[in-house]
C-alpha cells in the first residue's frame, strides 16, 4: 500500500520539531466537513479479476457529469497496465462503482476519472490563489481507516520545488493522496500529493486540477491507452529540466584548484562533507546537488532526477599507486541505478570511456547510458570524469540524469563536462 | 647353456617386470608346465605361442591353440602368425611382453647430476617467496587506511596451506598413476603459475589499459594470457603425473581449454545480458605519470557516446 510517496531528499531529515496537529474541530470544521464529505470518494485500483487491492488513495468529484479528481500516482499501475490493473470507488455513503481514466498530468501528480454510477455533490474550485497562513482542512481516507477531515496551515509554495506545490503544516497519510483539501468556505485549494512525515504535507495547487479539466473540455476524447501521452509528457518534463538547468554556464565553486559543480537551479540544493574517519590514509570532500525536479511515474520507476556529485581526494600519505587505487573505487562505484532495476522496464547499460583532455586538465570519463522499454525517447545516464593532472590530489565527479531525452542528457553531458576545468 | 635373447614381461606402464633368458629357438609360451616360459595369466591358453627367430633377426609368431590370440602394438591377431621386432610390445591375455635381442642398442650412460632446483626444497620456498611477495603487492595496492593491514595477513595466510593441497592433490594422483609424487615439483609449479596471475592479471593489465587508453589488455589479451596460463598449468601437472606423450597431454588440454572457454564465455555473456545494473567500462586508474597517449577532446568523447543510442534500437529489434 503506497500512497502519498515521501519525497525525501538526503539530509533534509530535520529533528524533531513540529507537533503533530492537534485538530481542534471547532464549529467551522464541522460545517466545512459536513458540507465536503459528499465530494469525497475512496479510489482503489484492484488487480484485474480479483478484489485484492493493488492501491488505494482518495477523489473527490468536481462536475457534475461525474468527474473526478485525484492523483496519478493512485492510479499511476492502471494508467500503465489497464490489462493488469482496473479501478473502482467507494463513495462516503458506501456507494461502489467502476471509473474511467480520461486524462493524465504526471508533472503535476494529477488524473482525471470519469465516474459511473452514483451521482455526487460537487465541490467548487477557491478561485485564485489561498494566501499563506489561511487555515485549510485536508480530506481523505489514511490507511484505510474512513474518511477524516485535519486541519492544517498553508505554508506557501514549497522552496526547491521545480514544480509548484504548497506546503500545508498538517498531518496528511498514506491513503490521503489524491483527497481534496479545502478552506473555510469549503472551497478547493489544492490536492494532498505528499509527505515528509511531521506534518509537513505538500499539494498540488488547485489550478492545475482546473487546468486539466479545461484541457479536457479542448480534447474531450479520451486515448485507449496512455503509454504514449505519459511518455509525452516526460520528454517535456525532460527539455523544460535540462533547458532550467543550461541557461546559464554551471555555476562552480573552487576547491582545490578544481571546479566543482553547485547547484545550477534554485530547485537544486548541495549538501557538503569532509570524511572524519582518522585511520583514512586520504582524505575525501563531497558536495552533492540534487534537485527535486523527481516525477513518479510508476512503481519503482522515478524520472527527471538531476545528481551532481563531486569528490575531492587529497593524501599526502599514500603514494601515487595507491592513491591510484582509491580513485578508481571512487570511479567504479555504482551509482544509485541499482535499486528497482525490472527487466519491464529497463534496457541494459551501454558504456563508452576514455581518456580525456578536458579543458587542459588530463582525466579519465566514462558515460554510461540506458533505455526506458516502455517510455520510448527516455533514458537514463550516468557520466563520470576522475581528474589526472596530480599524482595525490584528485576530483572524481558524477552526473546521473533520469528519465530524460537522448539529446537532453548529451547535451547536459557535454554542459557539465565543460565545467570541469583546473583553475589552480 | 647359451643365452640367445631375453622375453621381457612389462607391467602396466611398460616397465620391465621380470625378464627371461631365451636358451633355443622356437620358443614356446603357455600357461602350461611344458612351456619354455610360464605365463600365470587366465587368460592365456596352457599352449598359447611360440617364436622363432627368422633369418634376418626378426621374429616369426605361431599362434597355438588360443582362443585371444595376440595383440601386437594393441592391434589383435587372432591367428597370431606374424613377423614382429624387438620394439614391438605383444600382449598374450592380460600380460605385455617384448622380445629383446642380446645385441640390442641400449641408450647411453647418463651423469650423476644435482637435483634440478624445481624439485629441491630451496626451489619450493623460493616458490612461497615469489606467490607470497606477489600476492602481497596486489594486496598492497589495497592499503588505504591506517589499519587495513590486518586485511592483509588473513587472505595470505590461506596462500600456503591451499597451494599445498593443491600439489597434494597432484602428488596423489602421480603415486595412483605413474608410481611418482613430484610432491615439490608441483608445488613450485603451481606458486610460480599463481604469482604470475596476481602480477598479470590484477595489476600489469590494468596500467597497460590506462596507459595507452584502451580496453584491449583487459578485455582480450588478458583472457588470452589467462587461459594459456591455465592450459600451461595443466599440462605441466599432468605431464608430472602421467607417462603419456607430450603430444598426446597438448592435445587433450588444448582441446579441453578450448571448450572450458567457450562454456565460460556463454555463461559470461548470458550473465552481462542478465546484469541490468552493470556498467561496463574500463575502471582501472592509474598515477598520471604512466599516461602514454594524448587524452580525446569533449567532442571525440560526445560523438562516442552519441552512437551508444543505436545500440538500444538493435535491442528493440531483437
Amino acid at each position: 500500500m503506497r500512497i502519498c510517496s515521501a519525497l525525501l531528499v538526503p539530509g533534509f531529515i530535520l529533528p524533531f520539531t513540529s507537533s503533530a496537529a492537534t485538530a481542534s474541530l471547532d464549529g467551522r470544521a464541522q460545517t466545512v466537513f459536513s458540507s465536503v464529505k459528499g465530494s469525497v470518494l475512496q479510489i482503489r485500483t484492484l488487480l484485474k479479476g480479483s478484489q485484492s487491492q493493488n492501491s488505494i488513495g482518495s477523489g473527490f468529484y468536481v462536475s457534475d457529469d461525474g468527474l473526478v479528481i485525484t492523483n496519478y500516482h493512485v492510479v499511476s499501475s492502471y494508467a500503465l497496465e489497464p490489462e493488469i490493473y482496473e479501478m473502482a470507488y467507494v463513495d462516503a455513503k458506501g456507494g461502489r462503482g467502476s471509473l474511467t481514466l480520461l486524462a493524465v498530468d504526471v508533472l503535476h501528480d494529477l488524473a482525471l476519472l470519469q465516474l459511473k454510477g452514483s451521482k455526487l455533490q460537487n465541490l467548487p474550485f477557491h478561485p485564485g490563489r489561498a494566501a499563506r497562513g489561511e487555515k485549510l482542512f485536508s480530506f481523505g481516507n489514511p490507511n484505510d481507516l474512513g474518511l477524516v477531515i485535519v486541519e492544517g496551515v498553508n505554508n506557501g509554495l514549497r522552496e526547491h520545488s521545480f514544480y509548484d506545490s504548497i506546503h500545508f503544516t498538517g498531518a496528511i497519510n498514506p491513503g490521503m493522496s489524491g483527497g481534496p483539501v479545502v478552506n473555510q468556505a469549503g472551497e478547493l485549494v489544492g490536492v494532498n500529493v505528499a509527505t515528509m512525515g511531521e506534518s509537513r504535507g505538500f499539494l498540488v495547487p488547485a489550478q492545475f486540477a482546473q487546468a486539466l479539466l479545461a484541457q479536457r473540455k479542448k480534447e474531450p476524447v479520451a486515448p485507449a491507452t496512455f503509454q504514449a501521452e505519459i511518455t509525452r509528457q516526460l520528454v517535456q518534463h525532460s527539455s523544460t529540466l535540462i533547458a532550467r538547468l543550461m541557461k546559464k554556464p554551471l555555476p562552480v565553486q573552487i576547491d582545490g584548484g578544481y571546479t566543482v559543480p553547485d547547484a545550477a537551479d534554485p530547485y537544486m540544493q548541495c549538501w557538503a562533507n569532509e570524511t572524519t574517519d582518522t585511520k583514512l590514509l586520504f582524505n575525501v570532500r563531497t558536495n552533492s546537488c540534487q534537485g527535486s525536479s523527481d516525477v513518479y511515474v510508476g512503481q519503482g520507476i522515478e524520472m527527471g532526477s538531476v545528481l551532481f556529485q563531486s569528490m575531492l581526494y587529497q593524501s599526502d600519505k599514500l603514494d601515487s599507486f595507491r592513491f591510484a587505487r582509491v580513485l578508481q573505487r571512487a570511479y567504479g562505484q555504482n551509482d544509485g541505478f541499482g535499486q528497482d532495476s525490472q527487466r519491464k522496464h529497463y534496457t541494459k547499460f551501454e558504456c563508452t570511456d576514455s581518456a580525456l583532455d578536458l579543458n587542459g586538465m588530463p582525466a579519465k570519463a566514462a558515460l554510461c547510458t540506458r533505455a526506458y522499454r516502455k517510455f520510448k525517447g527516455l533514458y537514463d545516464f550516468s557520466l563520470r570524469v576522475v581528474s589526472l593532472r596530480e599524482s595525490k590530489r584528485a576530483l572524481v565527479t558524477r552526473l546521473s540524469l533520469k528519465g530524460v531525452s537522448y539529446d537532453d542528457g548529451m547535451r547536459m553531458a557535454r554542459h557539465y563536462m565543460e565545467a570541469l576545468k583546473w583553475k589552480g | 647353456m647359451e643365452r640367445l635373447a631375453w622375453v621381457e614381461i612389462l607391467d602396466r606402464h611398460g616397465d620391465v617386470a621380470m625378464r627371461h633368458p631365451v636358451q633355443a629357438w622356437p620358443l614356446r609360451l603357455g600357461r602350461a608346465y611344458d612351456s619354455d616360459i610360464v605365463l600365470d595369466d587366465p587368460y592365456i591358453a596352457p599352449h598359447h605361442l611360440e617364436i622363432t627367430q627368422t633369418e634376418n633377426g626378426s621374429y616369426q609368431l605361431l599362434g597355438l591353440n588360443s582362443i585371444n590370440g595376440v595383440m601386437i602394438n594393441n592391434m589383435l591377431c587372432k591367428k597370431a602368425d606374424a613377423i614382429v621386432s624387438s620394439n614391438d610390445v605383444l600382449r598374450l591375455g592380460q600380460t605385455q611382453l617384448r622380445i629383446r635381442p642380446l645385441d640390442f642398442a641400449v641408450a647411453a650412460e647418463k651423469p650423476l647430476t644435482n637435483v634440478v632446483w624445481s624439485r629441491s626444497w630451496a626451489g619450493m620456498i623460493f616458490g612461497f617467496v615469489i606467490l607470497l611477495s606477489a600476492h602481497l603487492l596486489s594486496l598492497w595496492l589495497e592499503y588505504s587506511r591506517d589499519d587495513s593491514y590486518k586485511l592483509l595477513v588473513s587472505p595470505m595466510l590461506s596462500d600456503i596451506p591451499m597451494l599445498l593441497l593443491w600439489a597434494g592433490f597432484w602428488a596423489l594422483i602421480g603415486r595412483v598413476l605413474s608410481g611418482s609424487g613430484n610432491f615439490i615439483a608441483h608445488t613450485v609449479l603451481a606458486s610460480v603459475v599463481v604469482a604470475v596471475f596476481f602480477v598479470v592479471a590484477g595489476i600489469l593489465a590494468g596500467y597497460l589499459d590506462f596507459a595507452f587508453n584502451t580496453r584491449l589488455v583487459n578485455d582480450v589479451i588478458l583472457n588470452i594470457t589467462q587461459t594459456v596460463m591455465i592450459g600451461w598449468l595443466f599440462y605441466r601437472h599432468i605431464g608430472l603425473v602421467s607417462r603419456a606423450s607430450r603430444r598426446k597431454i597438448g592435445i587433450t588440454i588444448t582441446v579441453l581449454m578450448a571448450g572450458l572457454v567457450g562454456i565460460f564465455y556463454g555463461i559470461e555473456k548470458w550473465n552481462r545480458d542478465d546484469d541490468l545494473i552493470r556498467m561496463s567500462y574500463s575502471q582501472v586508474i592509474g598515477p598520471p605519470a604512466l599516461i602514454l597517449v594524448q587524452g580525446k577532446s569533449i567532442e571525440q568523447f560526445l560523438e562516442n557516446a552519441g552512437k551508444l543510442k543505436h545500440k538500444f534500437k538493435l535491442e528493440e529489434k531483437e
